[in-house]
């Protein structure tokens, strides 16, 4: 082949007619506003009354409206080389981040064969139920997954995975094996929620599988995973009883129905870190009425060192063949993380609307 | 293909409306890299010994529109994972066709510095991993400005010309701190003869080079203190006179492939050493593999001189003795590598580059292996 041809092709009209790809884009959007209508706040931290709805980016409502939190727009780009080849990228901007464009996907996809697919790059890291699709709101019944379940400061990784799909008789087996590494130099959980020095949080070997069964309204997940952490504050490597990384492990299950308009969303999940463990659950019920699907929520994150948990009840209402109204209330408990407030209690109201094009 | 109706919704959305007709080409191209150095304490290219795959992965679109009348404008929006994927407009300008042989580009391009300058981030492009980083090893790399292309036959050859003039705002990493810099009035160009086998390549641009520095600002005030300003200002960059030459030649005819390239980088009146670079690489194509070999070499000359001034009971002379021999660089790297075509327009590719200082006699060896596509 004659690279030179190619090259000149990039050069000139840069990539232009020589490629055969198909291109396609699609994408989404969340446009949601808020206001905490009572909470505590941390006085000692000069916190005012919050409601932190998202931690890994920290998006947080106080007392005065708010349509930053949880708005987001994102376009997706998938392009189609042939031969079972494709690339894909995710281009996020979030209103928590000042909207700035950002690539939560960036990865290459080799069809192997009609169960297995090879795939390559950044991609989200799968831990939750919903970490694959976590910004695409319109996807699941509430204004977002429930905070206090989907708190861990690392979401994407760098890596290799082989994704599996096949039929069992009635069910649908499906899969994901991955490994990978992720290098946060600013992490902005830790570095600006949970303190004010610039810190870096190193997740690698990871090692981790995803297993999901299907048939007709039942949804069964599984979900385990395996990293090493080390972490710089302030350049300086922080240490753990003298060892400078540290094993953590997460596992999760979640079981999913519905059934005669009926929704059952519930989710478990326990990270082992430094001996301790710490146990998030999310149980979910809501009741299909035409266009209108209300639920009620109750998520908590239990460990030794930190606990807390949110009532939520709301409504979703499919007015249009694809986007959705939500509105929401959020009633959150704290009780603290090492004797403080993560962000004291607070009840909140959000409401918006989630879109795909 | 269904670009133009996205196009048409794009401009719609955005303000243009009704007027515009235009058709908008999406391409792209990406690279998964993953890589790790062979030994414990190895670092080569910001890999360590630990497996790594942000550090030379990225995905770009690119957009361009042929607006009629001549005109057409192009956009690439990339994320590199060394910047932890963040959406950047790496070239965004305006192209306006002249006549047949002239085009004007305003906007954000490429610096013409190498040959594979405007092909920098599309591996596909090349055999290699990696350009070599010993010749392509200029802090920037794109300008804001305006380019004129000048292309024409002569004989049997293809005759390219490129004439710049702009400049470059942006962060440059100095000691280890990125540093606001500003590169003025870059002026200069490039030429490209070839034909089917052989092309040869030459490149001249002369810059003011300015960057705050401001690893060096205690050095300095110390330096000024005690009246050496004048050695600091033989350190900084202060609207220096930049100069960057190279030349180029490359040979591909009956499935062998050899390029070669030399550069020369100067700053005057700065503590940037005269950088000289070149390396030759040879490769050979079996049918949808491609085994290369390349050597490259990096002979940086510090500017001793500088800190000749200071008297030797001085205390400062050790650190300013330390900043400037910083510069001095002598290495030798080689890299043995193949790529395989497995699809029509992805490659994959293998490379193990092992990189000597001839000065600490320290070795580094990368293993790098991934995957270079365009669409």
């Amino acid at each position: 082949m004659k690279k030179s041809l190619v090259a000149l092709a990039l050069c000139t009209a840069l990539v232009s007619t020589s490629s055969v790809a198909e291109v396609d884009i699609s994408g989404f959007a969340s446009v949601v506003g808020g206001k905490v209508l009572s909470g505590e706040g941390v006085p000692e931290f000069g916190l005012e009354p919050t409601f932190l709805a998202n931690y890994p980016i920290v998006g947080f409502y106080e007392e005065d409206w708010s349509f930053k939190p949880d708005s987001k727009y994102g376009l997706q780009i998938s392009a189609d080389l042939t031969e079972g080849l494709s690339a894909t990228a995710q281009l996020v901007g979030r209103g928590a981040d000042d909207f700035n464009a950002e690539f939560e996907w960036a990865y290459l996809s080799y069809v192997l064969n009609e169960n297995w697919t090879l795939q390559a790059g950044k991609k989200r890291l799968p831990l939750y139920y919903y970490s694959d699709f976590f910004d695409v709101s319109y996807a699941y019944l509430w204004i977002r997954p429930a905070a206090d379940n989907y708190t861990w400061q690392i979401f994407n990784y760098n890596g290799v995975n082989a994704q599996f799909n096949y039929q069992v008789n009635d069910w649908t087996v499906s899969g994901n094996i991955y490994t990978g590494r992720e290098d946060d130099t600013e992490n902005k959980l830790l570095s600006e929620f949970f303190g004010s020095q610039p810190i870096r949080e190193i997740w690698k070997n990871i090692v981790g599988g995803v297993l999901s069964l299907n048939r007709d309204w039942l949804d069964l997940r599984f979900t385990y995973m395996t990293y090493q952490n080390e972490r710089y504050r302030n350049g300086v490597q922080v240490t753990w009883e003298g060892d400078d990384s540290r094993r953590g492990k997460f596992a999760g299950v979640s079981a999913n129905v519905d059934y005669n308009n009926w929704v059952v969303l519930t989710e478990f999940n326990r990270l082992t870190l430094d001996g301790g463990d710490f146990d998030t659950y999310l149980l979910s019920a809501g009741y299909r009425i035409g266009q209108w699907t209300p639920f009620v929520s109750f998520a908590d994150f239990d460990s030794e060192s930190e606990m807390h948990s949110t009532a939520s009840v709301g409504a979703r209402w499919d007015f249009h063949s694809s986007a959705a109204f939500k509105v929401q209330y959020d009633d959150v408990t704290d009780d603290g993380i090492n004797g403080q407030m993560v962000a004291g209690d607070s009840k909140a109201i959000t409401f918006g609307i989630d879109l795909v094009f | 293909m269904k670009k133009t109706l996205i196009g048409l919704c794009v401009s719609a959305a955005c303000l243009i409306s009704s007027a515009a007709m235009a058709e908008v080409k999406i391409n792209g191209f990406a690279s998964v890299k993953g890589g790790l150095t062979t030994g414990n304490d190895d670092t080569l290219y910001g890999y360590t010994n630990d497996i790594e795959f942000k550090n030379e992965s990225l995905f770009a679109v690119q957009l361009s529109s042929d607006l009629g009348d001549k005109l057409s404008v192009t956009a690439q929006l990339m994320a590199k994972g060394a910047n932890d994927f963040d959406a950047e407009f790496a070239w965004a300008f305006l192209s306006y066709q002249l006549n047949d042989d002239l085009r004007l580009n305003a906007g954000r391009f490429r610096i013409p510095f190498y040959k594979y300058s405007d092909y920098l981030d599309v591996g596909y492009a090349f055999d290699w991993a990696r350009t070599p980083r010993a010749v392509y090893d200029v802090e920037f790399d794109t300008m804001d400005g305006i380019s004129l292309y000048h292309s024409t036959s002569i004989a049997d050859m293809t005759s390219n010309i490129q004439l710049v003039y702009g400049a470059y705002e942006g962060d440059i990493s100095v000691s280890g701190a990125l540093s606001r810099s500003k590169v003025q009035d870059i002026s200069g160009g490039s030429w490209e003869l070839s034909n089917d086998w052989l092309s040869a390549r030459i490149a001249y641009f002369m810059a003011d080079v300015t960057i705050n520095a401001t690893a060096f600002t205690p050095l300095f005030n110390a330096l000024n203190t005690f009246g050496f300003g004048a050695v600091a200002r033989e350190i900084d960059f202060n609207e220096d006179e930049g100069t960057f030459f190279g030349f180029g030649l490359s040979y591909d005819r009956n499935n062998w492939v050899a390029v070669t390239e030399y550069t020369n980088v100067k700053v005057k009146n700065s503590y940037m050493a005269d950088r000289d670079a070149y390396f030759v690489s040879v490769g050979r194509r079996f049918d949808t593999v491609t085994p290369y070999i390349s050597y490259e070499k990096d002979d940086d000359t510090s500017k001793s001189a500088i800190y000749k001034v200071i008297p030797p009971q001085v205390p400062l002379l050790a650190t300013v003795a330390g900043v400037v021999e910083s510069q001095l660089a002598d290495r030798d790297t080689w890299s043995f590598g193949l790529r395989y075509d497995f699809h029509p327009s992805a490659a994959f590719k293998l490379q193990l580059s092992s990189a000597k200082d001839n000065y600490t006699l320290d070795k580094d060896r990368l293993l790098t292996m991934g995957v270079d596509l365009v669409f």
